[in-house]
């Protein structure tokens, strides 16, 4: 199988690439995107470099995918090209381009060249604010809520891709991963990414927040293990996946982080987490496991792995589990 | 004034630049759409015809968007273009470049040509079904409960709105008809009952429809969308982003009688199947409050009898037909 990551060198893109590149019945795994490959990126796939290309492309750009899927055919295609954080909510152009049009480039190249199989970025906010749902575990088939920018596009995304699915035969599956994180993760919630990553190299950690704000965390690592699992399936069972671990807080991360580095130095402030956060932080993983027996990494093993990539980057040696 | 429509050809655009010609207060009107405009529009502008051109262009192309603004100097932009429930579903291509991209094209033509005021279609479609709300009128200060692609898209379009508003001072504001009817609608399948009901007995033909007539909507006439546009683009900038513009819940039956006041001869038959469960039609609320309008801009809808009465005679006008007398 050859597969296309658009959005290849972000955080879920680059553990896409790489789960997918140590599959041995993956043949080629191209990345497209506006920004190259990162040095530490390239060092972690250099064994399999040669079953590895980059096309620089922008999403927005219907012609750039197909140059991409021309250059190299592929018969996979994985979206993970989004714009977020504060440009989704300031540069309207950006992310009608991006997300809304982007996306739609990304079902209509599939469609054009053939590639039938695609997994596609939804997201937990489709769900909307955890208080919707009381205190329970929220389904797959729960009714949504979306109510931003980000979150409309998303649950736009969901519906194109069952018109495309409809029309046109081609197999779908969105995954609506909970807050990612991982080293170099850019991300609203960035305590999560950026804790892991400044302690393992030695830097001190602080936030505002009193860290026991609970969140449903996915790793870049879930999302790229989960999307290697569905693109070797020929179709999925659901349309639809949820990808999140069980609630965690600031404080629960830095236990797991101190455990490997015991001399870490995170400190956390006074700020109470505000009322209604606005994002689900308990998501049923019930579809996953029974569709596919997938389930998320366990917080130790992700942090390990978040450690030694930042370290990776920073030209230290991994830490052992 | 000098006033583009994008969509201009549709049943918002052509009524909206039907009702432009004739204000003295507008120089010119330029149609922007991908379909040529009808005889029967150009012939209801009359003698203020010379005040309106017909360009052909695709919103989802923003150059074809700025070279109609360029040509004609353009100071205030409506758009009407977009692609209704009906075809959305199964052209989801189209519907991304016309009700996304063309949507934003409108607004960033605007920044970039320094036209500040927009008038924009959104849709009651964003409020979600009537029963979100229970049973009351449903207020622009609702929480929103978009669920098809189109009412997502409308949100959005709302929500990018708002940013350009923030960040680059435009004045824009929303519009959020409920069940838009007219002579020529042809989608959503409710919009088309509400249309053929008048336009069909209009010249003489029979309407028959399976449903039994019992079902409600809350109507919004393509006369009253035009003319709230219009009191729109005289304002600098509306007091408030959005206004609905929706009627009473209103029957095919209740339309049927005041089409038959006017035609007594016409040829409505209902069928026997009853509405959907609480008796109203799926899509935007049956219950709108318009107070908001009629506040800010003291419009009102035009009575049942005077919008049939109008719609007849637009049928009645592309079939050559004399009109028939209020």
């Amino acid at each position: 199988m050859k597969v296309l990551v658009i959005g290849g060198g972000g955080l879920f893109g680059r553990k896409t690439i790489l789960h997918l590149l140590r599959d041995p019945e993956i043949s080629s795994v191209i990345s497209m995107d506006l920004a190259p490959p990162r040095e530490w990126f390239l060092k972690q796939i250099n064994e399999y470099k040669d079953r590895f290309n980059f096309v620089r492309g922008d999403v927005s750009q219907l012609e750039d995918i197909l140059n991409a899927m021309r250059l190299y055919p592929v018969d996979g295609v994985v979206n993970w090209a989004f714009v977020m954080g504060s440009a989704v909510n300031t540069d309207p152009r950006l992310s009608t381009k991006v997300n809304v049009l982007g996306m739609c480039n990304a079902f209509e190249a599939a469609r054009l060249m053939g590639a039938n199989r695609v997994v596609y970025a939804s997201s937990e906010t489709v769900y909307g604010p955890q208080e919707k749902y009381g205190d329970r575990e929220i389904t797959e088939d729960d009714p949504l809520y979306p109510s931003h920018s980000y979150a409309v596009c998303k649950r736009f995304a969901e519906i194109l891709a069952d018109q495309y699915s409809t029309q046109y035969g081609m197999n779908f599956t969105g995954v609506r991963p909970c807050i990612g994180y991982g080293h170099g993760g850019v991300s609203p919630a960035q305590y999560w990414s950026d804790m892991p990553s400044f302690t393992a190299v030695g830097k001190p950690y602080s936030m505002e927040m009193d860290g026991t704000s609970l969140s449903s965390l996915v790793a870049g690592d879930d999302l790229g293990e989960f999307t290697r699992i569905l693109l070797k399936a020929p179709s999925s069972p659901n349309p639809v996946y949820n990808v999140g671990g069980p609630p965690k807080s600031g404080r629960d991360l830095a236990e797991e982080v101190l455990k490997h580095l015991p001399d870490a130095k995170i400190e956390f402030g006074k700020t109470k987490p505000p009322a209604g956060r606005g994002l689900p932080w308990l998501v049923s993983m019930d579809r996953a496991k029974k569709d596919f027996g997938f389930s998320c990494m366990p917080i130790e093993e992700a942090v390990l792995i978040h450690i030694n990539d930042a370290r990776l980057e920073a030209g230290m040696e991994p830490l052992k589990g | 004034m000098k006033v583009l429509v994008m969509g201009g050809n549709g049943l918002f655009g052509r009524k909206t630049a039907i009702n432009l010609v004739k204000d003295p207060d507008v120089e010119l009107v330029v149609s922007l759409d991908v379909a040529p405009t009808k005889d029967w529009v150009t012939k209801s502008m009359g003698n203020n015809k010379d005040k309106y051109v017909a360009m052909r262009g695709d919103v989802s192309e923003l150059e074809n968007i700025l070279d109609a603004i360029n040509i004609h100097s353009i100071d205030k932009i409506v758009n009407w273009a977009f692609l209704l429930p009906g075809v959305t579903e199964s052209q989801p291509r189209l519907s991304v470049k016309v009700n996304a991209m063309g949507m934003c094209n409108s607004f960033e033509a605007a920044r970039l040509t320094g036209i500040s005021r927009v008038v924009y279609a959104s849709s009651g479609g964003v409020y979600g079904p009537q029963t979100e709300y229970g049973d009351r009128d449903v207020t622009e200060d609702d929480a929103l409960h978009p669920g098809s692609g189109y009412a997502l898209m409308k949100h959005f379009s709302e929500i990018i709105a708002a940013q350009y508003v923030e960040r680059y001072g435009l004045k824009l504001t929303a519009l959020r008809p409920t069940i838009g009817y007219g002579h020529g609608a042809l989608n959503p399948q409710v919009i088309k009952w509400y249309s053929d009901i008048c336009s069909v007995p209009a010249i003489g033909e029979t309407y028959s429809i399976d449903g039994d007539g019992n079902g409600m909507a809350s109507l919004a006439s393509a006369d009253d969308v035009a003319e709230i546009t219009r009191l729109l683009l005289h304002m600098p900038e509306s007091p408030h982003t959005a206004y609905n513009v929706g009627g009473p819940p209103t029957s095919l039956k209740t339309v049927g009688e005041v089409v038959t006041s006017y035609l007594p001869d016409a040829k409505i038959k209902f069928g026997s199947q009853a509405p959907p469960a609480g008796g109203r039609f799926g899509g935007p609320p049956s219950q709108v409050s318009m107070d908001r309008a009629r506040e800010d801009l003291g419009f009102n809808m035009l009575p049942l009898e005077k919008a049939v009465l109008i719609h007849i005679n637009d049928a009645r006008a592309e079939a050559g037909l004399e009109p028939v007398k209020g």
